[in-house]
C-alpha cells in the first residue's frame, strides 16, 4: 500500500461528550479511536481505551506501539460543556478547582505533547481543540469556562510556534450550541444567535475536515469561531 | 507620596519580597499603605526589603506561605483579618517562569508554573473576595504577561497560565459586578533589567522578537499599580492593561 492509500487514523480523546460521539458517528474510512473516559452509552469507535491519571503514561505509549501512526487528534478538554452550565464560586474548593480546571489543562498538554512526539516521527500531524463558546457569553458563574478557554488558546497558539517545524499544525474551533438529535435550543437562547439556530455536527466536522485538508496546510495556532455569529 | 490616596489601605501582595513584587511593596508602603507581603522562598530578601524600610517598618507585615494550597491563603486572609479588619487590595503577583519545549519539558515543571501562576491566582482571590463583598470594596490587580496574548517558543505552560487569569479576570469581574470591586489584570512585557532575553538567547537559545525591542520599565508598572490601587471616578474593571510591550491586541 503506498503511502497515498495508508488508510489514516483519526483518535478523538478527553471527554465523552455529545460532540465527540456524533463526530465519531460520522467518520468514514478511517480508522477512528477514543482515549478518555470510560463509555457506558453509544460508542461508534474502532477501540476505546480508557485513561486513569495512574496509567496515563504507559497506556499511551501502548496506544502508540499498537497503532504506529496518528494522522489526527481531536480533543475535547471538557470546556464546552459550560455553554450550558454555570458555576457557583463558593462551591470551587482546591478538590473541585483541581478537578475542573488543572486536570483539564494538563490532560491538554498531555495529550499534546504525546501525540506530537508520535507525530513528530512522521514529520505528519494534526491536532484540533474543541472550545467553548463562552467569551461571547461570559456572565456570572461563567469563571471556571473563562479561564479554561483562555488558557487552552494560548496553549493552542504557543505549541503551534513549536511544533510547525515537525510539520504538527495545531488550532482550536470554538464549538457555539450544536444541535444534536436529543438537544434543543429554546427562543431565549437562539436569540443570542444572529443564524438563529444550534450548528449541526456534520457543520463542526466539515471545519474539522478542512483544518486536515492540505488548503489549510499554512494554517495554525488559530482559534475559529463556529458559534453561528454569537460572538461577533 | 501620600496623596495616592493609599494611607492607611490594606494590602496583600503575594511574591511581594523579589523582583517587581519587591518594588510595588516598597513604592506601597512608601504611600502609606499597610503592606502584608506573602513569599514562600527567598525569606532573607523579605527583611532585607523590611530593613530597607526600617522607618515604616509597621507598614510591612510578611506572610510565609504557598499560595498554591486554599488552606494557606484562606490562612493568610484570615489572619489579616483579624490583626486588620479589612484587605483592600489585593496584589496577586508571585509566579514562576519556567522554559522549556512542550515535546521535552517535564510534567512536573508544567504542573508548577500552572498551580502557582493561575490556581495560587484563584485561590488567593476567592478567599479575599468574600471579604471585599461584605465592605463592597475592593480592588484586586493580578499581574499577568504579554506572553498570554503573544505565543513564545519555550513557554507553553507560562503562557496557558498567564492567559487562565485573563478569562479568570473577566469572568470574575462579572461575578462581582454589583459591588464596588474592581479586578484588572496588568499584562506586562519583558522588564528592564531582569536580563530575561539576554538568559533566554544565552541558556536556552531562544531568540524571540514577541517582546519587540521596548522593554517594560519599573516605573510604568508602578504608575499603574498606583492608578488602579487608588482611582476613585474612572474604575475599569475586567480590563487586562498591556504594560510596556508593542504588541496590540
Amino acid at each position: 500500500m503506498s503511502s497515498e492509500n495508508r488508510v489514516k487514523t483519526t483518535v478523538f480523546a478527553g471527554k465523552y461528550s455529545n460532540t465527540i460521539l456524533e463526530l465519531g458517528k460520522r467518520i468514514e474510512n478511517r480508522n477512528i479511536f477514543y482515549l478518555g473516559e470510560e463509555i457506558t452509552g453509544d460508542n461508534p469507535f474502532k477501540e476505546h481505551i480508557v485513561l486513569s491519571e495512574n496509567n496515563w503514561e504507559n497506556t499511551i505509549n501502548d496506544f502508540f506501539l499498537k497503532n504506529k501512526r496518528v494522522d489526527l487528534l481531536v480533543l475535547d478538554p471538557g470546556v464546552i460543556q459550560y455553554n450550558f452550565q454555570s458555576v457557583i464560586l463558593e462551591q470551587i474548593n482546591q478538590i473541585k478547582w483541581n478537578e475542573l480546571v488543572e486536570r483539564p489543562i494538563m490532560e491538554t498538554y498531555r495529550y499534546i505533547k504525546y501525540f506530537s512526539k508520535n507525530m513528530s516521527r512522521f514529520r505528519y500531524g494534526r491536532i484540533v481543540i474543541l472550545l467553548s463558546a463562552i467569551d461571547a457569553l461570559l456572565e456570572k458563574g461563567s469563571f471556571i469556562a473563562s479561564t479554561l478557554n483562555y488558557a487552552l488558546k494560548a496553549l493552542i497558539s504557543t505549541a503551534a510556534r513549536e511544533l510547525a517545524r515537525y510539520n504538527i499544525l495545531i488550532n482550536g474551533i470554538v464549538c457555539g450550541f450544536i444541535s444534536y438529535k436529543n438537544i434543543y435550543y429554546d427562543k431565549e437562547l437562539l436569540s443570542h444567535i444572529p443564524i438563529n439556530r444550534g450548528g449541526t455536527p456534520e457543520e463542526l466536522l466539515g471545519i474539522i475536515n478542512f483544518l486536515e485538508a492540505r488548503d489549510s496546510g499554512f494554517i495554525t495556532g488559530q482559534v475559529i469561531s463556529m458559534d453561528g455569529g454569537m460572538s461577533c | 507620596m501620600e496623596k495616592s490616596g493609599l494611607s492607611g489601605k490594606v494590602v496583600l501582595i503575594t511574591g511581594g519580597n523579589t523582583g517587581i513584587g519587591r518594588e510595588i511593596s516598597k513604592v506601597l508602603v512608601l504611600s502609606g499603605a499597610k503592606v502584608y507581603v506573602n513569599y514562600i522562598h527567598y525569606e532573607d530578601e523579605f527583611y532585607s526589603l523590611k530593613e530597607e524600610l526600617k522607618d515604616f517598618s509597621g507598614n510591612i507585615t510578611g506572610k510565609k506561605a504557598d499560595i498554591s494550597h486554599e488552606s494557606a491563603c484562606i490562612q493568610i486572609v484570615e489572619d489579616i483579618i483579624h490583626e486588620d479588619g479589612n484587605i483592600d487590595i489585593l496584589i496577586n503577583n508571585a509566579g514562576i517562569l519556567r522554559f522549556g519545549f512542550l515535546i521535552s519539558t517535564k510534567e512536573e515543571d508544567w504542573y508548577d508554573v500552572l498551580r502557582v501562576n493561575l490556581s495560587g491566582t484563584f485561590f488567593c482571590i476567592k478567599s479575599v473576595l468574600k471579604h471585599m463583598v461584605k465592605n463592597n470594596s475592593g480592588r484586586i490587580i493580578n499581574i499577568g504577561s504579554v506572553l498570554s496574548l503573544k505565543s513564545m517558543i519555550g513557554a507553553t505552560g507560562y503562557s496557558a497560565s498567564k492567559a487562565g487569569i485573563i478569562g479568570l479576570t473577566k469572568a470574575l469581574a462579572k461575578e462581582v459586578e454589583n459591588y464596588d470591586i474592581q479586578i484588572n489584570t496588568m499584562a506586562l512585557g519583558a522588564i528592564e533589567g531582569t536580563g530575561l532575553l539576554k538568559k533566554l538567547k544565552e541558556k536556552y537559545k531562544i531568540v524571540d522578537k514577541t517582546f519587540g525591542d521596548k522593554m517594560c520599565t519599573i516605573d510604568e508598572i508602578i504608575d499603574l499599580i498606583l492608578f488602579l490601587s487608588s482611582c476613585n471616578h474612572y474604575k475599569p474593571t475586567g480590563r487586562i492593561f498591556l504594560v510596556g510591550s508593542e504588541i496590540t491586541v
